[in-house]
Order: C-alpha cells, then structure tokens, then sequence
C-alpha cells in the first residue's frame, strides 16, 4: 500500500523528474537510468521516512544520485568558465541575439546547456527545465534564494551568447 | 546605488525588486543599453532552456511501474539492483520482459536449479541467478570505481552496493561488444566456498565452480593480490580466468 502511493507520488512527478535527468545527464538513455535509479533511491527513503514535500525531495534524491554516478563514473561534463568566457562577449546586440535564438533546434539547446558550470546547469534546469520555483530550488541546493537566483541569471545569458553564436559543441566539451 | 547592470538585472528579472524599484528600472532599461542587453540575454536564455522540455516517455512510465512493483515483490529485506534493462547487443529492453525472457529461456533449457545444498551452494546458485536475471546486489553506488577490464575489451554497464551471502559486497556488471558478460563481486571478507568448487592452485587459493551453465571463478587476497576477495561469475571458464587474471590473480 505504502509502495503503491509512492508510485502514484513517482508518477505524477515523472515529467518533471525526467527533464530534470535531462538537463542533468547528456543523453536521453542516461537520463532514463538516471530516473531508474532514482526511483530505487527515493523508494527506499519513503519507506523510512515519507517527505512532506514529494516533489523537492524527488529532485534532490535524483540530484544527488545524478552527482555520484557523475562522481563514480568520472564522466562529469568539461565545465567552461562562461562568466570569464562572457566578459569577451560585452558588445552582445541583444535585438540579433533574439534573432538567432528564434529558430534553435532542440539538440543545440541541450549541448549549450551540457557546457555551462555546473552549478548553473544545475540551477537552470530545475527552473527552467523542470519547473520549480526559486524558493523551491534553493531547498534543493541548499543554497539561499539570492545565489540561486544569480546563478540562473549569469547561466541564462551564458546560454544565451553560447546559443547566438553557435559556439556549443558536442559530447560537452568546453569552447575554444 | 552604484549602476550594476549584472545584480540589477538579476534582481529585476528575479522578482525581487519593490514596487518603486521596479518603476525605476523599467524607466532605466528604456535609456541604458547595457542593462538592457542584459535582461534581453537573460531572458532569451530562459526561453531557449523552456523550449527543450519533454514529457517522459511511455516506456519510462513503465519501467518505474515495474522497479516498484519489483522492490514490492522482493520486499524491503531484500534490496537488489536491477540493471537497466540492457540486452546484449545494446538494445534497451524493459528490466521486467528481461526478467521474464531469462525465466522462460531457464525453463525450456532446465537450467534453473531450485534446490538448495547449503548455504554456501545457495551462495553461488544466487549469484549465478543474479548474473542471468541481470541483477547486481544492492540499490547504493560503490564507493570504489569498477575495476578496469579494458583489456579484455569488457566495459563496466552496471554498479551496485548491498549484501551477498550476508557479505557486505560491491558489485559491478560488464559487458564485451560481442555480447559477452561478467559480474564482479568484491568483499573485504572471503567468500564461502561451495563443497564441488575446483581448486585452481594450491589449497586455500583461487577456485572454480560451475552452476546453471555459469563459471564462478573466486580468489581470496594472497601477498597482495588481490587485495580484496573477489568473486567472478562469467558464461564460460576462459572468460572467468581471463578476467581474473586482468585483475592480478594468479590462476595457473
């Protein structure tokens, strides 16, 4: 019975949970083992104790699991210092930059998004990506409400220059 | 207030401006390009990153399905790993009809034993069972990395932390582009040797058993090497010592 609400719980957060594996992971195949594995984990935490706030705590079990494969593989993705990168890139025409980002196909987004640090891709993709709001991400991270903020903001634009000049490369290499 | 157009924007963007401040800035971002530049960067970042949201896939839904009624199943005493429900040419199957295909492939070939000779019998019949069911004790990530098996071109797919044959083990799955497979148990602890097992060396060091068509091959720790017990389980004898001795085991 208690198994069954947890699949009912799992369930109604599995899209948010599946993007989260997907700003997280850089294939949809990882982020599907990703979402696999964090049922188990969080699986075994509801039988202990059950959350009372689900969704938080589904994004946390499947971020800190997403940080020890990460950790265990050493597979981490290449990070590029894009706020030191972004200090070059200080005369962005905003209107252009609209422009290029009308048309962006999906696969472009998510290699840029694999570039950023990974305290921003973090961040943005539980936003962004997943839905939550600032106050329910700085739960997660543990980090206050105005660095969570900070760093959605400097990795948004860092998207945003990485995206308008076609600077993202495959396989979350850094830009040269 | 010092003009920074970076926090400015932030905040502004963030929702955490009053009232007045807000005023103040939409009249600020109709003169100043930089902060404009900056919202604009911003926000197109956000729309792109929205863009790309998915719903899962049907299939996932399933798979948590049955992750779940599995764990159910096997209740909360046992807590074992099923891999991802990869099949040997790559192809991603369910973990369930995985499960299902070993079960009917074990009743046609008559392999399945179902009984039980002793404990440490049971032990290496569990450990073949998981090695054709595609199971790794445990549901955490070991904290060491899977050993590396390169050389015999085997890849590690899988990891899992739990209990075998009451031993606190890590576990680790591999695979060969060629389809062949070999699961790795290391514990600090030896492992029980079953009373048919073959001695490969001199008594006291590494062993062979077979069971459902599977190879064990164990070694315990021996001047250094190996520097845990180890525990392989492999669909034939070569594949066993060939990766018992990638990993310094001196089989003979």
């Amino acid at each position: 019975m208690a198994d069954e609400l947890f699949l009912e719980v799992f369930a109604a957060d599995l899209d948010r949970l599946f993007n989260l594996a997907r700003g997280l992971t850089g294939s949809p195949q990882d982020a599907e083992d990703l979402v696999q594995e964090t049922c188990l984990r969080a699986l075994q935490g509801w039988r202990r104790q059950r959350p009372d706030d689900p969704s938080p705590w589904l994004a946390t079990v499947c971020l800190n699991t997403a940080r020890s494969s990460y950790r265990k593989r050493a597979v981490r993705p290449v990070e590029c210092e894009a706020d030191a990168w972004l200090g070059a890139q200080a005369d962005l025409q905003a209107d252009t930059a609209q422009q290029a980002l009308a048309h962006l196909d999906v696969e472009r987004v998510r290699r840029a998004l694999q570039q950023l640090p990974a305290r921003q891709r973090e961040a943005i993709t539980l936003m962004d990506l997943s839905g939550f709001t600032a106050a329910e991400v700085a739960t997660i991270l543990r980090a206050p409400r105005g660095t969570v903020l900070a760093r959605v903001h400097r990795g948004r634009k860092a998207l945003a220059v990485l995206l308008r000049d076609g600077a993202e490369v495959g396989d979350g290499a850094a830009p040269t | 207030m010092p003009h920074r157009p970076d926090r400015d924007a932030c905040r502004y963007l963030g929702g955490t401006l009053t009232s007045a401040e807000r005023d103040r800035f939409d009249a600020h971002l109709l003169t100043c390009r930089t902060c404009w530049v900056q919202v604009q960067q911003a926000r197109a970042g956000r729309a792109a990153v929205e863009g790309v949201r998915e719903v899962a896939p049907a299939h996932l839904r399933e798979r948590v399905r049955a992750l779940v009624d599995a764990e159910s199943a096997s209740g909360p005493a046992v807590r074992r790993r099923r891999l991802p429900g990869r099949a040997v040419h790559g192809r991603r199957v369910p973990g369930r009809a995985a499960a299902a295909a070993v079960l009917v492939a074990a009743a046609v070939s008559g392999v399945l034993v179902l009984h039980l000779d002793g404990p440490d019998e049971a032990s290496v019949e569990q450990a073949v069972a998981d090695y054709a069911a595609r199971e790794l004790p445990g549901t955490q990530m070991p904290e060491v990395a899977a050993p590396d098996l390169s050389a015999l071109r085997l890849q590690a797919v899988a990891a899992g932390a739990g209990s075998y044959a009451s031993l606190p083990v890590d576990a680790y799955a591999y695979t060969d582009p060629s389809g062949r497979r070999v699961a790795l148990y290391l514990s600090e602890a030896p492992f029980p040797e079953p009373a048919d097992a073959q001695p490969l060396a001199a008594p006291g060091g590494p062993w062979m058993a077979h069971e459902a068509g599977a190879a064990v091959l164990c070694a315990m720790p021996a001047d250094g090497r190996p520097a845990t017990s180890i525990l392989i389980v492999g669909q034939d004898d070569a594949l066993v010592t060939a990766a018992a001795r990638a990993l310094g085991v001196a089989v003979g």
